[in-house]
């Protein structure tokens, strides 16, 4: 055992150490920033305005999508629960992801994969003041 | 030397070996070469590239800076040139056999710098910050969420915050290249490239520049698909529903390259075409990908586009 200790206690071996503990600390610290970003640039984009007066059908606002039939509204998020990518088209009253095809209703539910869920319904409000929905991106209604 | 030891076949042969080898470089002094000429023309159009800006940047460039549209375009043509050569340099080291060569550790870094080369290739792309390159990087980052445990750190890691590009920005023309550079000169023994190989490289990029200046988009008259060596994968996740498994296939891929070197020859000979036959079955996807696909990746005959 104490052969082992020596063997290991080497002056290389504590340089070596010292080097892997300096590495993380920088590297938790370098994380540690790019975390406190993240949430910064979320709480930025977070909330997205549109206007009431929309006419019936389907609409495309960056992160959400609105479907609006009469008095009825479905507020969808724009990104594919397959991998992310923004949802921009409707096309044989389909909404279809372009980067892999997944397939969609207007009111989100799944027709066609790669996906394997159904588009995210979003929490939304009205807005009276100034005449607007106020959609919260990463609110979900279940 | 005596004239029977200078004339012997031998001799002869790898004289000759020489000489050729001088005016036909391997493809690992090409990829090298295309490595520096893409990092200096790289260096060079951080100037006038916009973090902040990249889509509008990059108009600007194409729209009223010859010269920086100039270096854009022999920085593209060299990246892709140096992963074309990379390939090439693989498989040429297989069928040789000189892996076995190489010491464990250097082939570890060899190794990571798979990913790290698809990396570098691919933040240059999602880089563009048209809609194709964010795209990308949405695509990008829901396969590294698919990643067990250390996905979400990976990443923030690696692509930064939300759709901010500065992180992928530095290390694109930092981190990731300098690490690619460092494996490099450990594999060639060269800080430099070879003037022959960085002659062939240079001169073929300038005269692509020339004629076939790099667009801001490809999308016009493709559909959404991304760079030539994705669309193999962008076909894959197609046909999956869990994109996990094409990570976990991913990481089975560079664990066998990894392991290749330290097995039996039997073993090794047949890793090696079980490789070869993924890379096919790549290319295959790639096709079906790039020829079979249009708007919406619906399937449609490249003729009736």
């Amino acid at each position: 055992m104490t052969n082992l200790i020596n063997k290991l206690l080497t002056r290389k071996n504590l340089l070596k150490l010292m080097m892997i503990i300096m590495l993380s600390s920088v590297l938790k610290m370098f994380m540690d920033l790019l975390t406190a970003a993240n949430s910064r640039e979320d709480e930025k984009n977070r909330h997205v305005k549109i206007p009431l007066n929309l006419p019936d059908g389907v609409h495309f606002f960056d992160q959400v999508i609105i479907t609006k039939k009469g008095k009825t509204l479905t507020v969808l998020s724009s990104i594919c629960p397959h991998l992310g990518c923004r949802i921009r088209s409707f096309q044989d009253d389909r909404l279809v992801c372009p980067c892999h095809g997944s397939q969609y209703s207007a009111e989100g539910k799944l027709i066609k994969g790669p996906s394997r869920n159904d588009l995210t319904i979003l929490a939304y409000y009205f807005d009276e003041k100034e005449g607007k929905i106020v959609v919260d991106t990463k609110k979900s209604v279940i | 030397m005596s004239i029977r030891k200078s004339l012997s076949s031998e001799n002869i042969l790898n004289k000759s070996f020489r000489r050729w080898n001088r005016v036909a470089p391997t493809f690992g002094h090409l990829d090298f070469s295309a490595f520096f000429i893409a990092v200096v023309s790289g260096i060079i159009i951080t100037v006038p590239y916009d973090v902040n800006n990249p889509s509008g940047s990059i108009q600007e460039i194409l729209l009223t800076d010859e010269s920086a549209s100039f270096f854009r375009s022999i920085h593209y043509w060299s990246a892709q040139f140096f992963l074309i050569f990379v390939l090439l340099h693989i498989i040429e080291y297989f069928l040789i056999g000189r892996e076995e060569k190489i010491t464990a550790g250097s082939w570890l870094r060899i190794t990571l710098s798979l990913p790290a080369i698809i990396y570098v290739m691919l933040s240059g792309y999602i880089l563009k910050g048209d809609a194709e390159g964010t795209m990308a990087l949405r695509i990008f980052a829901g396969l590294l969420e698919n990643i067990p445990f250390i996905g979400s750190q990976l990443g923030t890691f690696l692509l930064g915050p939300g759709s901010n590009m500065q992180v992928i920005y530095i290390h694109h023309a930092a981190t990731a290249t300098i690490f690619i550079w460092i494996v490099i000169a450990e594999h060639v023994r060269l800080f430099w490239p070879r003037l022959i190989p960085l002659a062939y490289i240079f001169s073929t990029s300038v005269l692509l520049a020339v004629f076939v200046p790099a667009p801001l988009t490809w999308s016009s008259y493709q559909g959404d698909k991304g760079p030539w060596y994705f669309v193999g994968f962008q076909e894959i996740l197609h046909w999956i529903s869990r994109p996990g498994i094409a990570i976990t296939a991913f990481f089975i891929f560079l664990s066998i390259f990894f392991i290749i070197p330290r097995v039996e020859k039997k073993w090794r000979s047949r890793l090696k075409i079980a490789m070869l036959f993924l890379l096919i079955s790549y290319g295959a996807f790639s096709a079906a990908g790039w020829f079979f696909r249009g708007e919406n990746w619906l399937f449609i005959l490249p003729w009736s586009r």
